[in-house]
């Protein structure tokens, strides 16, 4: 059977003079993708921070294959968290999740 | 290889970060400085018609009049700004690039608006077979973007995977070799090359 929502993971990469917990990243990736997708745009995206994965400002979000452009695009588009400077860098996309743990 | 055209903020730590996003050059703006490693030229943006010369000569002005009169004169290299019909075809026909920088959204006051007309643009030089060139137009090292960024961005602006590939590095490997060629004192115009000098003048 066809799976209908294929999923990727996004290893990305924080570089900030700060180190912040999984929720404040969480939270600003996600007001990113409110303020770009809008509401149905993130919902499509089917975005989803990986908590356990985190790790030193690096971390995996989950996301629908067809629309990770633009979940690239909402992590780029990221310029302060917390007040504080940052740059996003989304490092490589995998298919599954056993792979990540090499990487991170 | 990839290539960033358009950085403002250029010194030791920004020339780390740029290699350590994968990058194999720069154009600096507004910035001259040497580096090792990577392959930088000197770019220069114009607001209307003059004679000033760099190695990589570019127009921001969003009036369609002096668009059209730099095109026509073949005097710039790019421009950055939003074009319409007319002025896309004549760059296509031209060789002149349509230079979209990231920076441009990233600070942008009205996000969609700057959007729509970016992927306007996009879709006009897409169809013309303008060349594309997407740069960070970073300011300082926070605005630095990753080749990967770039093409997610590129790829968002309607262009494919491969399209925003090449607008990271073809028309950019071109000018470099044309650069080359000018500081070799081989340049002449554009299709004509000192190839070897003769023994009588």
């Amino acid at each position: 059977m066809v799976k209908l929502n294929r999923k990727r993971y996004i290893v990305f990469e924080i570089t900030s003079n700060k180190e912040f917990s999984s929720d404040m990243a969480e939270r600003a990736i996600l007001d990113s993708s409110l303020k770009f997708l809008g509401e149905l745009g993130t919902s499509e995206a089917g975005i989803k921070f990986l908590h356990e994965f985190w790790h030193e400002n690096k971390g995996v979000l989950s996301a629908n294959a067809n629309h990770i452009p633009k979940v690239k695009l909402v992590l780029a588009l990221i310029k302060k968290i917390s007040g504080h400077d940052v740059m996003i860098r989304s490092k490589k996309v995998f298919g599954t999740l056993k792979k990540i743990k090499s990487e991170i | 290889m990839f290539y960033d055209f358009w950085i403002e903020n250029f010194d030791g730590e920004t020339e780390k970060l740029l290699k350590k996003l994968g990058f194999a050059g720069a154009c600096l703006f507004g910035a001259v400085a040497e580096a090792k490693g990577l392959i930088t030229i000197e770019g220069k943006s114009i607001k209307n018609k003059s004679s000033e010369t760099a190695d990589f000569l570019v127009l921001e002005n969003i009036d369609e009049k002096v668009q059209r009169a730099a095109i026509k004169n073949c005097s710039v290299d790019g421009i950055r700004a939003f074009v319409k019909y007319p002025a896309v075809k004549e760059m296509a026909e031209k060789r002149i690039a349509l230079i979209v920088c990231f920076s441009d959204l990233l600070n942008a006051y009205d996000l969609k608006k700057t959007l729509f007309l970016m992927r306007r643009s996009v879709s006009l030089a897409k169809k013309y077979k303008t060349p594309i060139v997407i740069a960070s137009g970073a300011k300082s090292n926070w605005e630095l973007r990753s080749p990967s960024d770039l093409t997610a961005f590129a790829e968002v602006l309607g262009l494919c995977t491969g399209d925003a590939k090449k607008a990271l590095g073809v028309f950019q490997e071109k000018l470099i070799e044309r650069t080359k060629l000018k500081r070799e004192g081989k340049y002449i115009s554009p299709g004509v090359t000192v190839i070897e000098h003769g023994k009588t003048k």
